[in-house]
């Protein structure tokens, strides 16, 4: 007789998980609270270890973002001790960034976002066919190609890695291999393949040619024209779900920018910044703090510079509901993520689709699947300029054992993440991590204010309440790097309480 | 040559228990078998697939005994996935290698419970036949 045995897989391991708890009031969320719901506590569990083991442990925080944790942790240390890193590291540090943030954005895109077109809820919409055709989970043609190109994209972060994944070749100083010439080239046939595949079916055009729409005009043109893109598909149903007009939070945005300029590090290409009720201003680091004061943590300074912040955790604390800090900057409530990235830098297109939607769902989401359009020509760009110096120097000295403070801004995936370090006599003394879904998931601080995502529910309108996919589209609109639950509470019988498991 | 893939998450206890083992086999110098972190990588393991070698993944699953060996198409049948997500993502990856391989290894995935008092001989003892069958 065959031995039974129960297998209970884990599916619940990358960062943490997620509750969104909403009051539905006739049909319309009244109320949302968002519930990290597990303790991470990196932060502690770096403080008294050599300076270096940042780079061991941070990556390790998360599989999808890990090297983008690497970037942070490595700049903060390089910025506690004023390195600047040859130009041939920046070129291949811009390289591995840019390519998980790549294979991220499209990931996002074809398995997520456009996988829930798929659900029933769709089943009597017009593209539902189609939807299911392209997106279906397993199945959808573009869905499986989305995968294997993304593929495609890592395999240039494993080759100038030279270990995959979790890969810590990015250090203070540099970069740790050498990968060969050969190698390079290899990397640089992957990029070209996924630039051709990425024009030819997301775009319908040459990313140059992309870069030239500049209106909600031209954009709308081009849709029609290419009405077999990816892009095209997705305004559509967008259309018909809605998505221009849900989802809105604010106008405040946060972008660390990314791809720095190899001959002159300090620079970031794509610049980094803020916008502030529609007003852009330059970034000023120290106007970053965190509020706890509804967080599970001890009130003994209810906001925290991230220099000092402490994370000691305490269930007990009255306003507490969940384990996630709330970032605030200038007490301003920030989103961050591709569509604050876009125009904090200027993005003349993205510009002017928020300006005539706002910062909707389907703006927000739009701007991801644009982003690789920008990222693979700074990515051509470097592989280019890497095989050019091939043989420059790609490393400095760095110093062994120092004393310091230093703050790493890099921009992840999901938005601004950031990793803030003092060192003494090299041993780690304190060490913050501000994450972007801490940014856009935040809980209420001190003066009331919701987070981002929590905001975004407000008034929204659930059409079916058992299958609340609206919430589901708003919340995904800022790619959540949790496990989310969304716990919905229907005001006109208050015992009934329904879930919706978004699956981020 | 026989790959085997640790994954999971390090820090969580019990989830990390395969890559407690990997950390025992960094010391040693395994002639016939290549070892991988595979952590919580989930889809980015995707390239460890493209091979002909046969893999073994270690992993934990709760409420299984310690060193029980699945055939890929058991575990399948067993996880109910329905779409992508990032705690899934594995687990996804390995219900899409028909689609995305065009030959696909034979993968086994065995099961590593820290519960179980001397669990990491068990895992070794395992592993050290398997490897044997594989030389």
């Amino acid at each position: 007789m065959a031995k039974k045995i129960t297998l209970n897989v884990p599916l619940n391991r990358v960062e943490g998980d997620l509750d969104i708890n909403v009051t539905i009031e006739d049909g319309v969320i009244v109320e949302a609270k968002s519930i990290g719901t597990l303790y991470r506590g990196f932060e502690n569990i770096l403080q008294g270890r050599v300076a270096l083991d940042s780079l061991v442990v941070t990556p390790r925080i998360c599989g999808i973002c890990s090297v983008t944790h690497l970037c942070a942790a490595v700049d903060a240390l390089e910025n506690a001790q004023n390195i600047t890193p040859p130009a041939q590291a920046v070129r291949l540090r811009n390289l591995s960034l840019l390519s998980e943030t790549i294979q991220s954005d499209i990931r996002q895109f074809f398995l997520m976002f456009m996988g829930d077109f798929t659900n029933e809820f769709y089943q009597d919409a017009p593209f539902y066919q189609e939807a299911t055709h392209h997106y279906e989970p397993f199945k959808g043609a573009s869905s499986k190609e989305a995968l294997k190109k993304t593929t495609e994209i890592l395999k240039v972060v494993a080759i100038i890695g030279g270990q995959w994944p979790h890969t810590s070749h990015i250090v203070p100083g540099g970069i740790s291999t050498l990968p060969s010439l050969l190698e390079l080239t290899v990397a640089q046939n992957h990029i070209e393949e996924i630039i051709s595949w990425y024009e030819q079916n997301v775009l319908g055009c040459s990313l140059e040619a992309f870069s030239k729409i500049e209106s909600v005009e031209s954009f709308m043109y081009h849709l029609e024209e290419n009405a077999e893109t990816d892009i095209a598909r997705f305004t559509r149903y967008a259309e018909y779900a809605q998505l221009f007009k849900i989802g809105k939070t604010s106008q405040n945005f946060l972008s660390y920018g990314t791809v720095h300029n190899p001959l002159n590090p300090s620079e970031r290409l794509i610049k980094a910044g803020v916008i502030i009720e529609g007003k852009f201003e330059e970034l000023d680091v120290s106007k970053i703090y965190e509020d706890i004061s509804h967080s599970w943590y001890k009130q003994v300074n209810v906001k925290q510079k991230p220099f000092d912040g402490v994370t000691q955790p305490d269930m007990k604390s009255e306003d507490g509901y969940t384990w996630a800090k709330a970032p605030r900057y200038a007490k301003k409530v920030m989103q961050t993520g591709p569509l604050a990235q876009a125009l904090v830098n200027g993005d003349k297109l993205l510009t002017s689709l928020n300006d005539k939607y706002g910062d909707c769902a389907y703006v927000r989401e739009l701007a991801r699947i644009l982003r690789p359009a920008i990222h693979l020509k700074y990515a051509r760009q470097d592989i280019q300029g890497a095989i050019e110096s091939f043989g420059d120097m790609s490393y400095n000295q760095a110093v062994e054992e120092f004393s310091g403070e230093g703050v790493g801004l890099v921009e992840a995936a999901r938005g601004a993440l950031g990793h803030w370090v003092r060192v003494k006599h090299g041993k780690i003394e304190n060490y913050q991590i501000i994450t972007p879904t801490a940014w856009n998931g935040s809980p209420q601080d001190l003066e009331g204010n919701r987070g981002a995502w929590e905001n975004a529910l407000i008034g929204l309108e659930c059409r079916d309440i058992k299958n609340p996919m609206e919430m589901g589209h708003v919340v995904r609109s800022f790619d959540p790097c949790l496990v989310c639950t969304v716990h919905a509470i229907d005001m006109q019988d208050s015992k009934q309480k329904y879930k919706f498991k978004i699956g981020l | 040559m026989r790959k085997i893939i640790c994954v999971g998450n390090r820090y969580i206890e019990p989830d990390g228990a395969a890559l407690w083992i990997y950390d025992q086999v960094q010391e040693k110098k395994e002639k016939y078998l290549e070892w991988i972190e595979g952590g919580i990588g989930g889809m980015n393991l995707l390239p460890h697939f493209e091979t002909k070698k046969e893999i073994l993944v270690l992993d934990y699953f709760a409420g299984t005994p310690n060193a029980t060996l699945f055939s890929l198409e058991d575990v399948l049948a067993k996880v109910d996935i329905k779409e992508y997500s990032h705690p899934n993502a594995f687990y996804y990856l390995l219900n899409s290698l028909d689609v995305l391989l065009e030959n696909r290894p034979k993968i086994n995935i065995l099961s590593c419970n820290p519960q179980t008092p001397a669990y990491e001989q068990e895992i070794f003892a395992f592993i050290e036949q398997w490897k044997n069958n594989a030389a």
